[in-house]
């Protein structure tokens, strides 16, 4: 016994009412009654349901589904189980949907958080019926110690997914650039959503974003082992319960996302609830948990120990390597026509406007994106005018709109404006402050519609010539909005910026 | 125990002690204060037009941490939490562990983003993370090596029945200190933010003379802020300026906790006539006029140059920083 007595004794803490954790006393012998033999099922078809969709649909089946054909094997076998899936929460979709307007007070939420919703409620009769088919199995020892392994692996994929992204400047911060990117410099702040200022926010500061992946990445390598599993719980939890509610109050993307990471590291959490709650709150002794062990040969846990390698192997090959090619590929490059400007002189079939006579179509201003694949123009009726290069898509790369990333397309992208002088064909994207907008998009045209329609801005394409005579001085000419347009353009010096001052390091 | 052993202990528990409790009142000011929205900056039409380009870190840090009233109210209430585990010495790790992460991520954001000196935070952080390591052998067993823990002693070395009655009276003195006279004060700065001025808004210049004025000087857009204390005019040539307006009234001390509560109140007062602060110092006296409720109308000598401006207040409600229809933007 302890000399400070039995209460801070921890071999005691292994005797009956003790703070444990659930899974130290016995766990082969003890009967877990319905309702956690339920929990852990439906917990394990709620976790398997997500790890096939991220497998799927977001990260790697994807990633390699460009290596092979739609009538291959590996298509066929990616797609199985969600060909045979589909129908049944085609019908947990329309239950769902039934329930929120038949039953007083049960509300569903609209938007990306609509699909756990559902994944939470479609997955409870499954499990319902699989505890019912198993009631003579009320120990769940291997059951526990198969959601524990799965929720820890999934979740450090996904710390290491995004960790690496900040670490090396790819998340906030699209390509690496530095925000707020000089296509941002011009406008006026009350025409960017709360949502893009938090991106703004994210990618403004190299050291900040660094610090943050470095969190979530050093809770992905901690979660690897079991030792140190509960601190990496501890330190993803209250990340991503901060990322969850920068999402959600900010309007940024996907919170849900990081709302469902932050549901994995709670449950993480909580399964050592009794031993947090003993050490930080009772100040009673506690024992670590003795878990049920799913390799019980020797032969079984060097397998084991070679699956736990693999499985660490490949989500480094898979998600954090990719990062790194990305950065390497951008290289720090930037097109040389990168900047913002001042519209110097404007002419507008063939009459010279003057800044002066203040005329509304004339162009004001005009950024041009690290690329020189976006360009931004405020005219001097503070209208203003988006422009994207061919393809004409919001986003230069993403896999559900058909352009997907290669490595060396940057550096194709940069080889368009290289020269002195350039031809590049340009399409209008709908806009806040453009005059064309309701004739480019529809009213009430679906959120997603920017992401999977690859001709989502109905404008025509036009071609624009760059003429560039040394670092400061562009010339824009072409037939734009039925007009022959010449556009000589003098940069503003990036000094000229009180965030340019402001910010560390480099732009 | 020998007599310098003694001596150490106590110190030892003295240090613990005025740890605990200066983490605890920070985070408390702190935590209210993010409750209450007093944190960040609250922007209104004079940020709304300037350009993102034109803000500094130090500002573009405040407008971030003002934007989102929930996100702030949550954060302060983390804060608070910590604080009052602070107070139990039970519950002291716990509350010195999110101690350190609440300080170390404001530490950043003031190392990052420059807004306000950081030497407060690195304390905190100093402060808690002593806080955290006092049990590091316990920590060590439970995070790192997943052995069996035992809890340290929190006793003080002075500790008697009649010490830990007085510790009790002590920490309702304290905690009664930051519920009555910090909340109180705050919440009435909290009242004081919460003026709205008529004059605010974003206004289209309708006219300006003399229309051949240079383009540096010939007012494009103009806004005024929501406690009336700041008119923004952009000009011709893309550029901006911002004046401080003072109401021609008998100047008085403001109170400090109500000042935008006074200078509104100020600024309702019919004149005609108020003074332009330009950043160098200079002022300007105009006379003003307001035909109706969306039209505001300047005239005289802004820095010796005679003018008169015709503003007409435009709706903002839909701006995409105000919840309005936004659209995908390139990335």
């Amino acid at each position: 016994v302890s000399a400070l007595g039995p209460a801070h004794d921890p071999l005691a803490a292994n005797s009956k009412g003790s703070h444990m954790s659930e899974t130290e006393m016995s766990p082969e012998k003890r009967d877990e009654g319905w309702w956690i033999s339920f929990a852990l099922r439906w917990g394990l078809l709620f976790w398997l349901n997500n790890a096939y969709f991220l497998f799927y649909g977001g990260n790697w089946g994807l990633r390699w589904a460009h290596l092979f054909s739609q009538d291959s094997i590996y298509a066929y076998l990616l797609q199985l189980p969600h060909k045979l899936i589909v129908p049944y929460w085609n019908v947990a979709n329309i239950a769902v949907g039934w329930l929120a307007t038949h039953v007083p007070g049960f509300q569903i939420p609209r938007g990306q958080f609509r699909i756990p919703v559902v994944d939470i409620l479609g997955t409870i009769p499954l499990a319902f019926i699989w505890t019912i088919f198993d009631r003579r199995s009320r120990n769940n020892a291997v059951l526990r110690e198969v959601v524990y392994l799965g929720v820890r692996w999934w979740l450090a994929t996904g710390m290491f997914l995004y960790g690496s992204a900040k670490l090396i400047g790819l998340q906030g911060v699209p390509q690496g650039i530095p925000q707020p990117a000089p296509l941002d410099w011009v406008r006026p702040l009350g025409e960017i959503s709360s949502g893009q200022l938090m991106m703004t926010w994210l990618g403004y500061s190299p050291i900040f974003r660094f610090f943050a992946g470095v969190n979530e990445s050093l809770g992905a390598i901690l979660l690897l082992f079991r030792r140190t599993t509960l601190l990496a719980a501890l330190l993803i939890l209250p990340v991503m319960v901060y990322v969850t509610a920068i999402d959600t109050t900010f309007h940024v993307g996907p919170a849900a996302g990081a709302a469902l990471y932050g549901a994995g590291a709670l449950y993480l959490v909580a399964r050592e609830w009794r031993r947090l709650a003993g050490v930080f709150l009772f100040g009673k002794p506690t024992a670590p948990p003795s878990p049920k062990k799913l390799w019980s040969s020797p032969r079984l846990a060097l397998a084991g120990r070679g699956l736990w390698v693999l499985v660490v192997a490949f989500s480094l090959w898979s998600y954090v390597l990719p990062q790194f090619k990305q950065a390497a590929d951008i290289g720090g490059q930037q097109s040389p026509l990168c900047g913002a400007y001042r519209v110097e002189r404007f002419v507008s079939d063939g009459r010279v406007l003057p800044e002066g006579a203040a005329d509304p179509a004339r162009w004001r201003e005009v950024a041009i994106n690290w690329f020189g694949d976006y360009i931004r123009i405020r005219r001097m009726d503070e209208s203003e005018l988006l422009w994207s290069a061919d393809p004409g898509d919001p986003y230069r790369f993403l896999v559900a709109s058909g352009h997907d990333y290669r490595y060396g397309d940057y550096g194709k992208i940069l080889a368009k404006t290289a020269g002195l002088q350039e031809q590049l064909k340009f399409k209008e994207l709908p806009n806040y402050g453009s005059p064309h907008t309701a004739a480019l998009v529809s009213p009430d045209f679906p959120p997603q519609d920017a992401v999977l329609n690859p001709h989502y801005s109905r404008g025509q394409f036009f071609i624009v010539n760059f003429i560039r005579s040394g670092s400061d001085h562009v010339s824009l000419q072409g037939r734009i909005d039925g007009g022959d347009i010449s556009a000589d353009l003098v940069r503003v010096a990036n000094d000229n910026f009180a965030f340019f001052k402001t910010r560390e390091g480099l732009p | 125990v020998s007599a310098p052993g003694k001596m150490a202990d106590i110190l030892r528990d003295f240090l613990r002690i005025a740890a605990r409790y200066i983490v605890a009142a920070a985070l408390f000011h702190s935590g209210m204060r993010m409750v209450l929205n007093l944190a960040g900056t609250h922007i209104g039409p004079v940020e709304w037009i300037t350009p993102l380009g034109e803000f500094s870190g130090a500002q573009f840090a405040g407008i971030w941490m003002g934007l989102s009233p929930t996100f702030q109210t949550l954060g302060g209430l983390v804060e608070i939490a910590a604080g009052l585990l602070l107070v139990s010495p039970r519950t002291t790790t716990l509350g010195a562990m999110i101690a350190a992460g609440c300080s170390t991520n404001s530490l950043m954001l003031h190392l990052c983003f420059r807004p306000e000196p950081w030497v407060g935070d690195a304390i905190l952080l100093l402060l808690s993370t002593y806080l955290v390591l006092l049990d590091w052998r316990l920590l060590m067993d439970l995070f790192l090596l997943d052995r069996p823990t035992a809890p340290i002693s929190v006793k003080p070395t002075w500790e008697t029945p009649q010490t830990r009655k007085i510790s009790y009276v002590l920490k309702g003195v304290f905690v009664a200190y930051f519920v009555f006279v910090t909340s109180l004060e705050m919440l009435r700065a909290a009242q004081g933010d919460k003026a709205h001025s008529e004059w605010s808004g974003v206004y289209s210049v309708a006219s300006f003379s003399p229309a051949n004025a240079d383009l540096q000087h010939r007012w494009r857009v103009a806004a005024i802020d929501r406690y009336a204390e700041r008119l923004t005019v952009r000009t011709m040539d893309g550029a901006g300026v911002t004046f401080q307006i003072q109401p021609n009234v008998p100047q008085v001390a403001p109170d400090p906790l109500i000042s935008h509560q006074e200078h509104v109140a100020a600024m309702a007062a019919p004149d005609g006539r108020l003074t332009l602060i330009a950043p160098d110092g200079s002022a300007s006296v105009l006379s003003y006029s307001r035909p109706d409720a969306g039209r505001l109308i300047l005239q005289g000598a802004l820095g010796g140059v005679a003018m008169t401006a015709e503003l007409r207040l435009t709706p903002s409600e839909g701006l995409p920083f105000l919840g309005g229809k936004s659209y995908p933007e390139p990335r």
